[in-house]
């Protein structure tokens, strides 16, 4: 697909820009320096760079479908190194935002699973419960995950180091009740 | 030294040994650590990820059961210490998301104050109780033990005290309680933690590389600050090990354990039996 | 008494009629106290527009004029010429500044109209009660100091010096040559650096114009255009110039024989505590290392050196002295420095052997380096693949905005010395190919077809992959990111402001920019001179420039200068403060509060004076003054106050 000269305002910059960590996308340069710097550029269909040039010439569907997005490791390398100021990181959360809160992401997509079941059960009961994670992931995405995770569950709990009780916050209720208010859009 | 104590969800879960270390070395240090009432969890990558609303809402709640203590807050986890930090940056710099936290949180009777103190074990060690009060204390040097020092990469960045690229302050602890110090040029490239559960091969590639520069090195422990390194770094090398034909075989410690052996303090109370490759093979001679 | 005041609004062109309802502005003028006339003008500036100006003097006989335009610094110079050929004192005009202070800040048609009546009312009601001042003329000393002996100020000496007026040169170093001088070959024709800067070098040394002062800085400087008092320090160099005859016996017999790090091998290669700064050196004398000495440092020497020459030079009781200089105008050469590229570890200097800065590949493949020449591994053999890598510590937020020029140009031109001396791969990381001088464009053409493998992408880092030194970038063009394995890695570092630009900003009373680099009057048409009258700047220090621009600022500096010697006379500005002496009560507040040092305490009749030569008018002083005592010319109470209410009133 080449991509189309565009005449009107380019509406998925304005909406990238938007978001906290977007603002600096149009100071970059394009000097490559994220993703020379990014230890998982090497997998990424597009890299780093690529997607912040992409965001600027209004590239929605192939910027929020990309697989890149969800490679990133939040190791801030790419950040600190920026000559132009960009939190690339910052930047990759916002575009992960935006692809789940407008359906671009697909309904087994491990990534995106593995992140909504953690937040499912920080929200339930305020705290990461290890074990909850683990099933609630497995059953959204593959079920045979569960036996894949036996033996490491197995060598953690023999040496105490898996909550038999996992603790949660006080008062739950109040606790669910704050988060529904604050949340965004994306959490289902 | 007193503190607002955040330990994060790891602590009373998979990385119960880095707590027991960090009580252990503390109350023989005389740092106190009053745990936040009712903290919950930092939100780590998987909040930001999905919803930012969430993920600073998650970690505002926490700042703000620290509104009343007149301490800094204290953070053993390289991830919640990011969290925290960087969502107490972005309040001050986004005053429209600051003002949607501060109204949500009014609702459950919290509030927030304008800057929070918030700091990682290692400054506090290095900073505010300074290592010459460390190295009065040390009982049992770590003579010969060959560490690396390995800080991962949220512990110094996006911002922090130490340097973001050539961090000391790991360093400058272990050198104090005796052990030899080995230089590392991965000290801060990423673990992969945030991606051994949704891509699987690129982290234990990640983790390999760390692998393979301290073994090369002649490591006899790897020493970490962080419970999401420890468990990528320790529980996954018979997975690396099986995908590259390797034969890691390195025992990964908190520093804090590496700090309690060295004031003294047993190996059951500092979790040290606790790893997933044993480390009391190497750690035996110093008790 | 009634003043006949012509007002007048200037379009300049569309600049700040599209925004200001100029004829407005005018009609308004018209109707106020004391205005005989008001007109619009396209370009007020412009021949017709002054000629307007002085065709009313003369027949309406205007006592005052204001002139609503741009900002005074560009033009009061011009309608105060004006004014005298009309036959009235240039200083019974007033200008409104309604270009940078309304049109130009302001999008909103209404309020910049607006306020540009209530400035133009402002310098109406001023007007009045301004008073006709004359300028004074005094001497000017013909000599000119020129501070830095790199390429710039080399050539600002020599074009000084050969129009026959006297020149202090003062070095900091023991040899004049500058950064220049480590130089290898130069682009884009690669000639030799010391094949063309020698001969200038000795040019120096025989001119009886110049007075060259090396191991010197200049510590003090006073009084103004035409007129300074310079003090400069002289380190000892512990070798009498007179004797010394630059032979090298007491480099070879030094105990110390290759233990010190050369700073002009930077580095690469060790010296002696007594030597020769290098085989080139203007003056050709030895100098001894204070720092390192054994004698000067522990007072415990068998004095090798001293027994070494024949001619007795070494002394050791040399001591520093302090020079006091009086000249005419300043040029300020001193250059730059270059980025320490150990403030990213992420580049891996001063981790891995084979990384190089750029100036030390320079010496490196000069011929008389360290390496007589040869491209070497710190292992001795030849590398098969360099890495060449752009703007370390230029164009990035975290070290240095600025582009530093010339690296690109260098980076190219170190590409084509390793192709020219090595059967080897070169890889360059550049962000942006900027070749934009006189046949550059065309040397990185050549260059490319040597087969250089040009990276559109910033090297992120240097690392090392199983034992094998790496480069880690992405390769833009292609969109992929790539690890390229090589032996040996050149980082071109930033040109970045002296270590010291801030003391000597303050020694000279020059302003810097946000780069940090000294401010010039005016970035495109004064880029020579500096706001302070006298003191001109050439080379590096002013922003980083290769040796053509460098060279051409040195002359541009030299013209500056004797255009300051060859009018003979200087102009002083007649709005000085004057202290009222039968209301000073001799606190002295003033005195302490000068920038310029400009008043004295005058002891017999207890009270301050100013010297009306130094004193620039700042009115520092007169708002300090608790008795009231001191008044500005041309900024009288009266004056400012006429002012305050004609912005105020409707």
């Amino acid at each position: 697909m080449a991509a189309t000269g565009q005449l009107k305002p380019n509406q998925f910059l304005l909406e990238v820009a938007g978001m906290p960590g977007g603002e600096r996308i149009t100071a970059c340069i394009q000097c490559g320096t994220c993703s020379g710097s990014c230890p998982t550029s090497y997998r990424m269909d597009y890299t780093p760079r690529k997607l912040l040039t992409m965001v600027r010439a209004g590239l929605k569907e192939r910027v929020l479908q990309s697989e890149a997005i969800w490679l990133c490791a939040s190791c801030y390398s790419c950040s600190v190194r920026c000559p132009r100021g960009v939190v690339i990181t910052d930047l990759m959360y916002a575009l992960k935002n935006l692809a789940i809160q407008q359906g671009f992401v697909p309904k087994k997509a491990v990534a995106y699973n593995f992140y909504s079941s953690f937040n499912r059960v920080v929200e339930d009961v305020g705290r990461l419960n290890e074990r909850r994670l683990i099933t609630r992931f497995a059953l959204k995405t593959d079920p045979a995950k569960l036996i894949k995770f036996a033996p490491l569950g197995l060598k953690l709990l023999v040496r105490g180091r898996l909550a038999v009780f996992p603790p949660s916050l006080k008062n739950k209720k109040e606790f669910k009740r704050m988060i529904a208010r604050g949340k965004g859009g994306g959490g289902k | 030294m007193r503190y607002s104590y955040y330990p994060g969800c790891s602590l009373h879960g998979s990385a119960v040994d880095y707590q027991m270390s960090i009580q252990a070395c503390c109350n023989a240090l005389k740092i106190m650590l009053d745990e936040i009432d009712d903290w919950n969890c930092c939100g780590a990558t998987a909040a930001a990820s999905e919803d930012h609303r969430l993920a600073t809402l998650l970690a505002a709640r926490t700042l703000a059961k620290c509104s009343e203590a007149p301490y800094p807050i204290a953070v053993s986890c390289n991830a919640c210490y990011s969290r925290l930090n960087q969502v107490n940056a972005k309040m001050a710099r986004y005053p429209e998301i600051r003002e949607e936290v501060t109204a949500v949180l009014a609702e459950s009777g919290l509030m927030l104050v304008d800057d929070y103190r918030v700091k990682h074990l290692l400054e506090i060690f290095c900073e505010d109780m300074g290592l010459d009060r460390l190295k009065e204390q040390v009982s049992q040097p770590l003579i010969n033990l060959k560490v690396i020092p390995y800080y991962g990469c949220q512990m110094v960045r996006p911002r922090a005290y130490d340097h973001p690229e050539q961090p000391t302050s790991l360093d400058n602890i272990l050198t104090t309680i005796g052990a030899q110090v080995l230089p590392f040029h991965k000290k801060t490239k990423c673990c992969g933690a945030a991606l051994i559960s949704t891509n699987e091969p690129v982290a234990l590639k990640l983790v390999q590389k760390i692998l393979d520069e301290a073994s090369q090195r002649g490591a006899d422990v790897i020493a970490v600050s962080c419970p999401l390194c420890q468990m990528n770094l320790d529980a996954f090398q018979d997975k690396v090990n099986s995908l590259f034909g390797t034969a890691y075989k390195l025992p990964v410690v908190y520093f804090t354990q590496l700090v309690g052996l060295s004031l003294g303090i047993s190996v059951k109370k500092l979790g040290l039996d606790r790893g997933i490759v044993p480390a009391m093979p190497v750690l035996r001679t110093y008790l | 008494m009634q003043e006949k005041i012509g007002v007048y609004i200037c379009h300049c062109g569309s600049n700040i009629a599209a925004t200001v309802d100029v004829e407005r502005v005018a009609k308004e003028a018209g109707g106020w106290d004391q205005v005989a006339v008001a007109r619009d003008y396209k370009y007020m500036c412009s021949d017709p527009g002054q000629e307007l100006i002085k065709k009313d003097i003369r027949e309406l006989g205007l006592s005052r004029v204001v002139v609503a335009a741009c900002s005074p610094r560009m033009h009061e110079p011009t309608f105060r010429r004006a004014l005298e050929q009309a036959g009235i004192n240039g200083y019974l005009l007033e200008m409104a500044n309604i270009r940078e202070q309304c049109s130009w800040i302001s999008m909103d048609d209404h309020a910049s109209t607006a306020k540009a009546i209530s400035l133009t009312r402002a310098a109406v009601r001023r007007v009045v009660h301004h008073r006709p001042i004359h300028e004074r003329e005094v001497p000017v000393n013909n000599a000119t100091m020129v501070v830095g002996g790199g390429i710039s100020g080399i050539q600002a000496a020599l074009q000084i010096a050969q129009a026959g007026y006297p020149v202090y040169l003062i070095e900091r170093e023991p040899s004049i040559g500058g950064h220049m001088a480590k130089f290898d070959k130069t682009f884009p024709t690669m000639d030799c650096a010391a094949c063309i800067l020698t001969p200038k070098m000795v040019s120096v040394n025989q001119d009886p114009n110049i007075k060259l002062l090396t191991c010197s800085e200049v510590v003090h400087v006073d009084g103004y255009v035409g007129n300074f008092k310079v003090k400069v320090k002289k380190r000892p160099r512990y070798v009498e110039e007179h004797l010394c005859t630059g032979c090298g016996d007491c480099e070879s017999a030094c105990i110390l024989k290759g233990k010190i790090l050369s700073e002009f091998d930077m580095g690469l290669s060790k010296r002696s505590a007594a030597y020769i700064p290098f085989p080139q050196a203007v003056p050709l004398k030895a100098v001894i290392d204070a720092k390192n000495c054994l004698m000067l440092t522990k007072g415990k020497c068998s004095k090798a050196c001293a027994k070494a020459c024949q001619r007795e030079a070494i002394n050791f009781s040399q001591q520093e002295e302090v020079i006091d200089l009086e000249v005419g105008s300043i040029i300020l050469a001193t250059g730059y420095d270059l980025f320490d590229p150990t403030q990213g570890p992420q580049w891996g200097y001063g981790t891995y052997d084979n990384v190089l800065t750029g100036l030390q590949f320079e010496r490196m493949t000069n011929a008389s380096g360290p390496t007589q020449g040869k491209i070497l591994m710190k292992d001795g053999r030849e590398p098969r693949r360099v890495a060449i890598m752009h703007c370390i510590g230029s164009r990035d937020e975290n070290y240095h905005k600025h582009c530093s020029r010339v690296c690109c140009m260098s980076s190219v031109k170190f590409a084509h010395l390793v192709k020219e001396k090595l059967d080897a791969e070169v890889y360059e990381f550049y962000i942006d190919m900027r070749t934009f001088g006189k046949q550059y464009e065309e040397f990185y053409n050549r260059v490319q077809e040597e087969g250089v493998n040009f990276i559109r992408g910033k090297a992120a880092e240097v690392t090392e992959i199983d034992g094998q030194l790496t480069v880690r970038a992405e390769d833009t063009l292609l969109g992929a990111y790539r690890e390229i394995p090589v032996d040996m890695v050149i980082l071109n570092t930033a040109l970045v402001p002296r270590h010291d630009t801030d003391k000597v900003s303050q020694i000279f009373g020059v302003s810097r920019s946000a780069d940090g680099f000294f401010l010039e009057s005016h970035i495109k048409l004064d880029p020579v001179t500096t706001t302070t009258d006298g003191i001109h700047l050439a080379g590096c220090c002013q922003s980083p420039k290769d040796i053509p621009d460098s060279v051409a600022q040195g002359s541009a500096a030299a013209a500056q200068s004797l255009a300051v010697i060859a009018t003979g006379k200087v102009k002083i500005s007649p709005i000085t403060a004057s202290i009222d002496q039968e209301f000073c009560a001799g606190c002295k507040m003033c005195i302490g509060g000068c920038p310029f040092k400009a008043i004295t305490f005058n002891e017999d009749a207890k009270v301050s004076t100013v010297n009306q030569a130094v004193c620039k008018g700042c009115g520092t002083c007169g708002a300090i003054c608790p008795s009231g005592a001191i008044a500005i010319a041309h900024f009288s109470d009266q004056q400012i106050f006429a002012q305050i209410e004609g912005v105020c009133s409707q």
